[in-house]
């Protein structure tokens, strides 16, 4: 597939350090990718090297077959929405909004229609004379959308645009811009550690993890086939445990352990090997049962444990249970005293196995 | 309820104040005196008789004062253009590249004020003199120059240092070439810094006497160079009228620079 936007074996350095390993990605056009990783990870390396601000030590960067690789930010179409909203203080919100229509030198009439419906669009009707100093974070993270969409680029790139707003202004900002990005078809890459905000935003996730790409897909790909451990982990399932598993061709068996159950559960198409393996789960994925209750197997894996600690963030109570000398965290409709012996049920299609050799 | 009477742990600190500002405003009330005594000697504490026909004379077609200003201020004025002229491209190197020998260069600009500034400037009338330079406004305005580079160049490496790169790259990345960015963007950021630093070195140059009257004297007459000849001359009236005349600008532009030089600008100076 011939993406919009292509990057083949990119590769940026800092000094001796390589930030970023070898990076293939294509975007096709008026599609929404998040870029997810935690700090560190290469992901705003990855987006300043596409705006053209990290110059590539290898590798190319095309968008509708055009060599991009070499031509300096102002040449190369796109627009950055920075973490910092980095707007201009000595310009009020109109001269902002109009900066990029004043450089393609739009005829005056055009540019002030434009402006007027971008600030319609972003509400910010009434702001037009304010300097950014005057504004509150969320009218500035608008203003600053706003600059970026007002010269209607090839490639919307966002730098982590919501991270300075308040938890609740965030939530419906978050719907905003994804509703505008599809309305407007636009192109967008967007930069982001938070992973619910990358689901809820993207059409597909490309998840990076120490300069390299981890796994890409649609959110419901990573999130319910994690390609590695690295991943299961970031996408929340923390919990970990360790198995033995004898592989075939269609059906995995897990071999009884000082914590778990015999138990066989489908393959899946899943590439493992015989051996130790590492099994992740989430914690509202289990269900949770007393140790002396009648046994009810629904073909998943059990574990038994001992409840260590209970408490209740709302809605369920989360518990968290030592299995021998590791200790997982398990939510339940129904409270679990201190001590308690439990039984864990973890479905097959929520316990995401890796063999350990390759994690 | 609060008592109006004299606190005595008040008296030694009315008593210093009182002190510091004998200490500043004593002087400047000699010098304000003497600007309007048309006769006064010892022993008497005041004036004798108070007129203001030094000052015609010293604006009078004969008298060398306004000549003097103008020069004073075109040589400032120039010394300015020059200075900051570098100092843009200067301090927004140093502030923006990643120079190898950066504080090697900000530490060369200091090093004309390093050493006693008469042997420097001896040796610069020596060398000018080669050049035609002695006893001309270019000569002048250059040693002048030597000077305000100083604050020119680490104030608008500060200046340029205190703005967010991001602000640049906001311009970059919506279609804006390096030179528009800096035209749009930078300058108008920078500008109250810049304005500062224009602001010390036309104070310097206003005051400076050392390097004028080596290069320049006895063709080029500048304020500082008159008040030396009044002074010297017993004459205090003019040389206090020529004082307050300098005391202007200076008062005027100190003002300008408490308004536009923003603590963090200044908190940037030498990094």
């Amino acid at each position: 597939m011939s993406g919009y936007l292509e990057i083949v074996s990119a590769r940026v350095r800092y000094g001796d350090v390589e930030v970023l390993r070898s990076i293939d990605l294509s975007v096709a056009k008026g599609e929404f990718v998040a870029l997810l990783g935690s700090s560190g990870c290469g992901k705003t390396t990855l987006l300043r090297a596409i705006a053209g601000f990290n110059p590539l030590a290898a590798g190319a960067i095309r968008v509708d077959g055009r060599d991009m690789t070499r031509l300096p930010p102002d040449k190369r179409g796109m627009a950055l929405v920075f973490q910092s909203y980095a707007l201009w203080p000595h310009m009020n919100v109109d001269q902002n909004i109009g900066y990029g229509l004043k450089l393609r030198r739009t005829p005056r009439d055009l540019a002030t229609a434009r402006v007027t419906e971008i600030k319609a669009l972003l509400g910010l009707e009434d702001f037009g004379s304010r300097k950014p100093g005057e504004l509150s974070g969320g009218q500035r993270q608008r203003v600053a959308l706003g600059r970026a969409l007002a010269i209607n680029p090839d490639i919307l790139l966002l730098d982590e645009p919501l991270s300075n707003l308040d938890a609740r202004i965030r939530l419906t900002v978050r719907h905003e811009i994804s509703a505008l990005q599809r309305r407007l078809g636009i192109t967008a890459v967007h930069v982001t550690h938070d992973r619910e905000e990358a689901m809820v935003m993207a059409d597909r996730i490309v998840i990076l993890n120490g300069g390299e790409i981890a796994q890409v897909g649609t959110p419901t790909e990573v999130y319910n086939r994690p390609n590695s451990s690295f991943v299961a982990a970031f996408m929340g399932a923390e919990n970990l445990v360790d198995l033995d598993l004898a592989v075939t061709a269609d059906t995995i068996e897990v071999a009884e352990g000082p914590q778990n159950r015999r138990a066989v559960l489908p393959r899946g198409g899943r590439s493992l090997e015989s051996g130790r393996a590492i099994a992740r789960f989430r914690s509202d994925s289990i269900r949770l049962s007393a140790a002396e209750e009648p046994d009810d197997d629904d073909g998943g894996l059990v574990l038994r444990g001992t409840v260590g600690q209970v408490g209740y963030p709302g809605g369920v109570w989360r518990h968290v249970v030592h299995l021998g000398d590791r200790s997982v965290m398990v939510d339940a409709e129904r409270r679990f005293e201190n001590g308690a012996e439990v039984r864990l049920h973890v479905p097959g299609d929520r316990l995401y196995v890796f063999s350990e050799a390759r994690n | 309820m609060r008592s109006l009477a004299l606190d005595p742990r008040w008296i030694p600190r009315a008593l210093g104040l009182g002190l510091l500002a004998f200490v500043i405003f004593g002087p400047l009330t000699n010098l304000l005196l003497w600007a309007v005594a048309e006769r006064w000697y010892f022993p008497h504490a005041l004036p004798l008789k108070y007129g203001f026909t030094y000052w015609v004379n010293v604006f009078s077609p004969r008298g060398n004062a306004t000549g003097a200003l103008v020069n004073s201020v075109v040589i400032a004025g120039l010394t300015v253009v020059i200075s900051i002229g570098l100092a843009v491209p200067a301090g927004y190197a140093l502030a923006r590249l990643r120079l190898p020998l950066r504080g090697v260069i900000l530490l060369m600009l200091l090093v004309p004020q390093a050493f006693p500034n008469l042997p420097v400037y001896v040796n610069i009338a020596r060398i000018f003199y080669q050049f035609g330079l002695n006893g001309t406004v270019l000569g002048v305005v250059l040693v002048h120059a030597s000077h305000g580079l100083v604050y020119a160049v680490w104030i608008a490496t500060a200046a340029f240092s205190a703005l967010d790169k991001e602000l640049e790259e906001a311009a970059r990345s919506l279609g804006a070439s390096a030179l528009r960015t800096f035209v749009d963007v930078t300058l108008p950021l920078a500008a109250p810094g810049l304005l500062a630093s224009a602001v010390f070195v036309f104070l310097e140059s206003l005051d400076e006497f050392t390097g004028t009257y080596f290069v320049g004297a006895p063709d080029v007459s500048t304020l500082p160079l008159l008040l030396y000849t009044a002074g010297a001359g017993g004459n205090y009236q003019i040389a206090s009228i020529t004082a307050l005349i300098l005391l202007v600008p200076s008062i005027a532009f100190m003002l300008v620079i408490e308004r536009f030089l923003r603590a963090d600008v200044l908190s940037k100076v030498g990094r």
